[in-house]
Order: C-alpha cells, then sequence, then structure tokens
C-alpha cells in the first residue's frame, strides 16, 4: 500500500530503465553491473521460500495518476478535436498482486488505464521486476477506461512520454516493495451475479445489426453475462488481503465530454468493496470480456449527471462483489502450485493491411494512429500480429485466461463452460492490446468492434486463442500427455 | 445456360459398359439423365455409380489382426458419383465403399483424367473395414486395382458432367438407433473401450440424426438420395476376409428399393470416431451377415421413410458454392515416438499397410460448399468425433447442415480437445497424430467459409471509405 516515487533513478534495482521504446541501460547498471547481480543473488536467498507447498502473496497499490494537459483515451471525437485532460476526478492507481510458490513468483498489475502499455513497455516491465524482484510471471490488465491518458503502440517520437516511464517505473518499484513483505497466504472463490450493463449490438431478425449506445431504460439485451466472479486472498488469519474482482462491462459512464482523469464505475467498485470488508483489503478490478458490453448509462453527458450514474455503476457492482466476498471461506491452497504460460500466437491480418491503412487515413486523418491501429501505421504495414496469451492456473484448480484486447462477451462465457477447473476467470486488456476480438458470428454479423477498422485480426482468432489456453490448463492438470497410449 | 434451356426432352438414360479389367473386374457405369428446364439460375445434376472391388489378394484396410488378405468378395464396393453443377461452378461428389478416400497422387490422377470437368473435387469414403487396404504412398508403387478405380471413377464422373441435366432439391432429418459411443467415461475419468453394445445400453455422445439429402430430376422423379449418419462401418471384424461395403451396402440397397430402384442412394459417413454399430466385430461364426442387414437395413428404412417425404423444388436463385482450405497444423507426436506407440499398439507389420505420414508440418484440405445459400457441407480428412458433427450443426449459419469425415486425405482420428486429455482410441493413441484442437479449428473454418459464401463476411471494414 505504499506509493512510490516516480523516479527510477532514485531506485536503483532494475538493471535497465525504460526510456520509451528502447531499452537502455541505465547509468548506475552500466557503472556496477556486478553489484546488481550480487544484490540480486542475496536477495534471492534472503527471500528463499521456506516449504515448497506455501502459497505466499502481498498486494500493493501505487497512484499513476498522469499530469494535466494529455491527449485522453477512448473516444475519437475527443481526440479528433484535440481535447487534453483538465483535472482528476478521481486518482489512477495500478494494483499489485503478488503470489509466490516456491520458486515460482507471480506479478498481477491490474491499471485504472484504458490499455496496458505496449510491448516494450510491458516487456522493460517483465525484465525489470524480474531482475529485481525475482518475478517469473507478469500479467498486466487494464480496466478500459476512456477517462486515462491515451497510451500508443508508437510514438511519433519514437519514445514513449515521460508520464508513461515515470508510471512503469513506480509500478516496478511497486512490485519490488510488496515481494518483500509477502505473507502465507489462503485462497477462496465466489459467485453472484449483478446487471449494471447491456449488450450494445442489437441483432435485428433480419440478421442488421444496429448499435446502442446507451440503455438507461435497462432493456434486455443479448448475449451478456451478469456473472461477478471473486477471488480472495487472505493472509492466514483471515484476514483479507486481496479482493479480486471478475467483471465484463465497458468503463464508459463518463463520455467523450468528461476530461478529467477518473476510473470510471470501477474506483466506485474497488471503494464499495474495501469499505465493506475489515481489514483493508485492496480490491482489484480485472476487466473481463466486455467488447459488445455497455453500462447502462454509458456516455452520460456531464450536464446530465454523469457522476451519479457512475457511482451506482460502480456500488452496484461493488455490494455485490462485497457481498460475495465476505461469504468466501478461503483455504489453504493444496496443492500449492503455481503453473503460467505466456505465449506468442501470429495472426494475420482480416484486411487487406495497405487498403486498411489508407482507408483510415481518408475517413479519420492521420490522427486515427493516436486512437488506434497505431500497429498499422508503418508503410507498408505488417502482414501478420504477434499476441500474447497467457494462462494461469493456481492450485490446479482457479484458471485465467488473458486476451491482448477487447474480446466479445461470448468468449468469457464459453471459457468458463469448456474449461475443465471449477474457478475460472477471464481477462480482456492482458499483456497487449489488438482492439476488438470478436466472435466468428458477430464479425458476420458486423456493427462496432465486429466488422469495422476497430477489429483488424482474421476472424476466428479468439476462438483460437480460447482453444490454445484451454488446451495450456489440460497440460498444467497432466491431462494431455506427450506420447502416444501404448495399451 | 442458354443450351440447356434449349435442350429436348429425353428419357432416363441407363447405359451399362461393361470391359474387364484384369479379367475380373466388371465395370458398371449408370448415368440417369432427364430433362431439362428454362430458368434462370438453374442447378444440374447427374449421377453415376461404378464398381471398384479389387481382386482377391489384397491386404484389407482396418484391422490390425487379420489373418491374411481378402478372399474374395461378400458384397461388390462401388464408387458413386454425383455430379452438382451451377453455371460454370460444378462440384464432383465421389462416395467409396473404402476405408478411406485415395491418397494425394491418386487424387491428383483423378483430377488428370477428368480435365476441365468440374471445379471442386471431394472424395470421401465410407470407412468399411472391409475394403482394400489404402495408403497415401505405397511401397512398391499404386497397386493396379487402385489405378483402375481411379479411371473408372474418372470416366464415371466425366460421363455424368456430360449428361448434366436440371434437378431440385430438398432436405429432410430423422432419427436412427444403430450405434453407441465406444469410448465409456467411467467416474474416475478413465476410459474403456466399448466396442460391442448387444444390449444397446445408451452412451453419450451419440448423434442419432439422420439427414438426406434428395435431388429430384425437374418432374419430381429421385435421381439421387444421400445419406448422412455417424457411425463406423465394423459389423463385419477381423476374421472376415472378404471384401463388404458393411451396412452402408445395406442401407443403400433399402433405400433404392423403397424408391423403386430407378435412383443412387449415397452414403455420406459422418463423424464416427467414437461411434460403432452395436453390434461391431460380429464374429462370422455369429452370423455376423445378419447382423449386418439389421444394422443396414434400419438405417435404410429411416432414410427411405425421409426421403419419401422430402418435397423438392427447383429454386430461381440457384447458387452452388465451395471454398477448399489448406490448413497447416502440427504433429501432436514426437515422431519417434509416435512410430515406436504405432509398432506397439498395431503391431511391426503396421507400417505395411499404414504408412507414417510425412513429418514436419502437416497440410490438411477443407472444403465447404454452400448449395442454394441454405445447404452446407464441411469435410474433414479423416475420423472426427461425434461433437464435431453436433457442433457443426449448431453452428451453420444456415438451416441444412451436412458434415463428411474421411474426405480429400486421411490424417487419422480428429478427438475433442476434451475427448484428448480423457484418453482412449482415436483419443490418446497413435491412431490420432494431428495436434489436440485440430478438428475445432476446421469446424470454426468451415462456418467462417459459409458466413464468406453467404456474402457476410465483409471484404473490407464498414467504416472506411473506399
Amino acid at each position: 500500500m505504499s506509493k512510490q516515487s516516480g523516479n527510477f533513478a532514485a531506485w536503483p534495482y532494475p538493471s535497465h530503465a525504460y526510456v520509451g521504446g528502447l531499452w537502455r541501460r541505465s547509468a548506475l547498471s552500466r557503472k556496477v553491473p556486478t553489484l546488481a547481480c550480487c544484490f540480486l543473488f542475496l536477495f534471492l536467498l534472503c527471500n528463499a521460500p521456506c516449504s515448497a507447498a506455501t502459497l505466499k502473496a502481498a498486494v500493493a497499490k501505487v497512484d499513476i495518476t498522469p499530469p494535466i494537459g494529455l491527449p485522453m483515451y477512448g473516444f475519437l471525437d475527443r481526440i479528433k478535436e484535440g481535447k487534453v485532460s483538465t483535472g482528476v476526478s478521481d486518482p489512477l492507481y495500478a494494483r499489485v498482486l503478488i503470489l509466490e510458490v516456491s520458486e515460482k513468483r507471480l506479478a498481477l498489475v491490474t491499471l485504472d488505464l484504458g490499455r496496458t502499455f505496449n510491448a516494450a513497455g510491458i516487456e522493460w516491465l517483465r525484465k525489470a521486476i524480474a531482475a529485481s524482484s525475482g518475478i517469473s510471471f507478469l500479467i498486466v490488465n487494464a480496466s478500459h477506461t476512456h477517462s486515462g491518458p491515451n497510451l500508443l503502440d508508437e510514438y511519433p517520437s519514437g519514445q514513449a512520454p515521460a508520464w508513461e516511464i515515470e508510471i512503469l517505473n513506480k509500478i516496478a518499484a511497486t512490485v519490488h516493495e510488496a515481494s518483500g513483505r509477502l505473507v502465507e497466504a489462503h485462497l477462496g472463490t465466489g459467485y453472484g451475479s449483478v446487471y449494471i450493463g447491456y449488450n450494445r449490438r442489437v441483432v435485428s431478425s433480419d440478421g442488421r445489426v444496429t448499435m446502442l449506445w446507451s440503455n438507461p431504460g435497462m432493456e434486455p439485451t443479448s448475449p451478456l453475462d451478469p456473472r461477478v466472479s471473486v477471488l480472495r486472498v487472505d493472509d492466514t488469519g483471515g484476514k483479507p488481503l486481496a479482493i479480486l474482482v471478475n467483471y465484463a462491462c465497458h468503463p464508459v459512464v463518463l463520455g467523450a465530454d468528461n476530461t478529467k482523469y477518473s476510473a470510471d464505475f470501477v474506483a466506485v467498485m474497488a471503494s464499495t468493496v474495501e469499505a465493506a470488508l475489515e481489514g483493508s483489503p485492496i480490491c482489484f478490478f480485472l476487466q473481463g470480456g466486455d467488447g459488445d458490453i455497455n453500462p447502462y448509462y454509458a456516455t452520460t453527458p456531464l450536464r446530465e449527471d454523469a457522476t451519479a450514474k457512475r457511482d451506482w455503476t460502480g456500488r452496484r457492482l461493488g455490494e455485490e462483489a462485497a457481498r460475495i466476498a465476505r461469504t468466501i471461506r478461503t483455504e489453504a491452497s493444496s496443492p500449492a502450485t503455481i503453473d503460467f504460460t505466456d505465449d506468442v500466437i501470429n495472426f494475420p491480418l482480416r484486411w487487406d493491411a495497405t487498403t486498411l491503412r489508407d482507408s483510415l487515413l481518408k475517413t479519420f486523418g492521420p490522427r486515427i494512429f493516436e486512437d488506434h491501429a497505431g500497429t498499422l501505421v508503418h508503410d507498408p504495414p505488417p502482414d501478420h500480429l504477434e499476441l500474447h496469451v497467457i494462462t494461469l492456473l493456481l492450485g490446479k484448480r482457479i484458471a485465467f485466461v488473458g486476451m491482448p484486447g477487447e474480446p466479445f462477451v461470448n468468449f468469457q462465457i464459453n471459457w468458463r463452460d469448456r474449461c475443465p477447473v471449477p474457478d475460472v476467470f477471464f481477462l480482456g486488456y492482458t499483456n497487449g492490446y489488438f482492439d476488438y476480438l470478436p466472435t466468428i458470428d458477430a464479425a458476420a454479423e458486423g456493427g462496432y468492434g465486429a466488422a469495422d477498422s476497430n477489429t483488424y485480426l482474421e476472424v476466428g482468432a479468439g476462438e483460437q486463442i480460447l482453444r490454445h489456453a484451454l488446451v495450456r490448463v489440460y497440460e498444467m492438470l497432466g491431462r494431455l500427455k506427450d506420447e502416444p497410449e501404448k495399451d | 445456360m442458354a443450351s440447356l434451356a434449349m435442350r429436348t426432352l429425353r428419357k432416363r438414360q441407363t447405359r451399362t459398359i461393361s470391359h474387364a479389367t484384369n479379367g475380373v473386374i466388371t465395370f458398371v457405369l449408370l448415368v440417369l439423365a432427364a430433362q431439362s428446364a428454362a430458368g434462370a439460375a438453374t442447378l444440374r445434376g447427374a449421377a453415376a455409380k461404378v464398381e471398384i472391388t479389387p481382386p482377391p489378394g489384397i491386404e484389407m484396410w482396418g484391422y490390425s489382426d487379420r489373418k491374411g488378405p481378402a478372399t474374395g468378395t461378400l458384397d461388390p464396393l462401388y464408387a458413386r458419383v454425383l455430379v452438382l453443377g451451377e453455371g460454370k461452378n460444378v462440384l464432383a461428389l465421389v462416395t467409396l465403399d473404402l476405408g478411406r478416400p485415395f491418397g494425394p497422387a491418386s487424387l491428383a490422377r483423378l483430377q488428370d483424367v477428368t480435365p476441365k470437368c468440374f471445379s471442386s473435387l471431394i472424395v470421401t469414403a465410407s470407412h468399411t473395414h472391409s475394403g482394400p487396404a489404402v495408403m497415401d504412398r505405397y511401397p512398391n508403387g499404386t497397386p493396379a486395382w487402385e489405378l483402375a478405380a481411379i479411371d473408372k471413377i474418372g470416366h464415371a464422373i466425366q460421363l455424368a458432367c456430360s449428361h448434366l441435366v436440371d434437378v431440385r432439391i430438398g432436405t429432410g432429418y430423422g432419427a436412427a438407433d444403430i450405434g453407441h459411443n465406444r469410448l465409456h467415461v467411467n467416474t474416475d475419468g478413465t476410459v474403456n473401450w466399448f466396442e460391442r453394445n448387444l444390449t444397446r445400453i445408451p452412451t453419450s455422445p451419440v448423434d442419432p440424426m439422420v439427414s438426406v439429402l434428395r435431388i429430384d430430376q425437374a418432374d419430381g422423379t429421385p435421381l439421387a438420395i444421400l445419406v448422412n449418419y455417424s457411425c463406423h462401418p465394423v459389423v463385419f471384424g477381423s476374421d472376415n476376409l472378404q471384401y463388404s461395403a458393411d451396412y452402408p451396402g445395406v442401407m443403400i440397397k433399402t433405400v433404392e428399393a423403397a424408391l423403386g430402384n430407378k435412383l443412387l442412394c449415397f452414403f455420406l459417413q459422418g463423424a464416427p470416431g467414437d461411434i460403432n454399430p452395436y453390434y461391431a466385430v460380429t464374429p462370422l461364426q455369429q452370423n455376423a451377415i445378419r447382423m449386418r442387414d439389421w444394422t443396414g437395413e434400419r438405417l435404410g428404412r429411416e432414410a427411405a421413410g425421409i426421403a419419401k417425404n422430402v418435397q423438392t423444388k427447383a429454386d430461381p436463385e440457384a447458387a452452388l458454392q465451395f471454398v477448399e482450405h489448406k490448413l497447416k497444423f502440427h504433429s501432436r507426436w514426437d515422431p519417434q515416438k509416435w512410430r515406436d506407440a504405432m509398432v506397439a499398439v498395431f503391431g511391426p507389420s503396421v507400417f505395411q499397410t499404414f504408412p507414417p505420414p510425412a513429418e514436419g508440418e502437416l497440410e490438411l484440405s477443407i472444403t465447404t460448399v454452400l448449395i442454394n445459400k441454405r445447404i452446407a457441407i464441411m469435410t474433414m480428412p479423416g475420423e472426427a468425433f461425434v461433437e464435431y458433427q453436433i457442433s457443426w450443426r449448431e453452428r451453420c449459419p444456415v438451416p441444412d447442415a451436412f458434415f463428411l469425415g474421411y474426405a480429400n486425405g486421411y490424417y487419422g482420428y480428429f478427438p475433442t480437445i476434451r475427448s484428448a486429455t480423457l484418453g482412449g482410441y482415436g483419443a490418446a493413441n497413435p491412431a490420432t497424430w494431428v495436434e489436440v484442437g485440430a478438428g475445432d479449428r476446421m469446424v470454426d473454418d468451415a462456418v467462417m467459409s459459409t458466413y464468406d459464401m453467404l456474402g457476410r463476411m465483409r471484404k473490407t471494414p464498414e467504416d472506411v471509405k473506399q
């Protein structure tokens, strides 16, 4: 729960400092690489686990609110009009959960941001915390708030801006700080449901898609996943350390007229949960498959009391999550195991890349690349994209899949249906960002995120990612052998 | 189309052409044709069959414990040819009373002997275990019987292509209960091999659906009945050394007889990777022939009943489309481990009748056909587990969905991901060697291809100016 200073020069542990898009060795590491290695060795030695079968955990959060005056994420109109942030409605945080079993140490970082950092940023963070804190596995999940700063895959200057570098350094420092105070932990899961949103793609009987951009009348829509999935992490005394809330809904109660930083309904949800449980836990929001799910009160104009609608949405989700969390009985993970894979899968582009690039420029102007499709900015554009797919299995019974984009909700439902363990979590916006991942059916139906320029991976990519993760879980369970049966 | 419209009424033609091949094989070609009708877009069709029974003395397909090569013929093996055309799009569908379709060289030869005759070819096998062994590559070259069969089939396709007539089509569905799921999953997750089910104990998953595609001449006279069902043709076991189409042969006779013997019935094997007939591998001494007949007649009676009720109609917007994709997959196993397991499971002589596939990346051919924008057919080049057939039907965006296994290649079993983890024959033994999840991806591909042919997959984003 410490708030770290943002100066990477004052924090000596990473052997590399992130300077935006490029890897450069820090002055300190150039001068004293041996010292860093010795420290790392001593650090790992001091933190070596006493028991091979014990789960340990630590949590922290750090304010990552950037300075005002930056372009904001998510609404193209706001970007095209050149609007920048003018203040802070509520601060943006990165939350860190460290889990450790034996020599394996996982860092889960959730961000009150529209998307995760670009590939270079994530790679820097991964290497930095591996070196400083012995982190073996990294998961970075963004809430997808549309009231945060804009993050890009590639910046015109070729380097990430200073504020993003500062955030990365803060997170690295927070991970390091938390890694030093791991305690034995118990896990538990619970489930409930809440209705705070709807499917914004309305498919009529003739197959046409109409976008329903807000639904204050709360008309029923489908598909929708009202499931609230909660993972509770306690210390051995039953004191909650972390409450992880997995739900699928776009954090877009605040619309394009808002120019103040906010985590949208997510912050209200987190504070509701944290206030409802004794022991000062940190509540994490794990955004799910919300590619087609909006909150009822989406893009409420400020003059129509958008703040109250944001609070209503967050409280409603938070009250259900808190109710679930209170009923969870945590226990020692048996077996205490962490299985993790981070696989790169190559996908071709859905559209002719050059045509798409030229069409985007023609339709939206050069600023389109500041909103999305940054990976297509090259001339000629790439013919395929590399996606990181993460699969995590805790204690051989709690499974996570992470998709690097905005998956449609049916993927979340399908994952839960097919995953062979009792507890299943689904993360969008994880370890990368490649815009929308519609189902095959949705891609054929059309509509926003399904058949427009906001989706550019080959159709079927989401299904393939899900299959990949499913196979990985079976492998982690030891149920897929590497040689044929001989009987 | 104009030339079709100008055709004069012709009587149905039945030609019988006989000649000798190796002095043994009889070659019978039946061509059914009818009048052409005027119309804008017209579906045309013709059907033929040709006997392809090899001579005795050939090693047989399907069982590793057979005592010797074929000694004779119980019932002849046929190739049946259906040619469908609309405009320049012509599909040649060949069904074989064989254990698997021909290998790449023979399929290429078939293309060569039928130049410019069709634009898409599907060669699918019934998977009878009482046919000759078919291989991708033969140690001593392609056997004479297979070369002769290819030439006969080629001639049959050409003849059918030159006798296309206006047709109308319809579909119908029913259910038949002739088989069971042979992989019994116990409560502890272990799997038992449940080969025979004489008391017909219910099992799951099973797909009892009988799907029928009826093709009539313009006057309503039936031309072809296509019966799609999933069940291993293994009523005969390894003690049978005589060629037979197994129960599909009986099913076909039953349907043809019920509809007046003036048509051709085709059996389209579905996804029987885990489905056996109740009376599987019945020893000859326990009246296997009777069990084969019971199985075939039961399916045939249901198929005939469905076919009789199908109301065919000419579609003024007739359309025939197809997409063939080559999908690349990894091998599931390390090649040496796979070979060792093959020998351990099937014996040291396994590679005499079952050569190992090429190492490295595997390239599988998947064809998706769409008829009149409402009847979709997908193919898989191997033994798909039955859940893929069910999944395809549920996900296919048109009302009529047919599933063809053993088509345009043979790459062993395609278990579902879950089945692959449970284990058992075809699920985790050496009879499956393509990466886990391959079947899922093929169904995805067919669904996408169908959407594509329906014109529902945009080529450019909705929101960008061209």
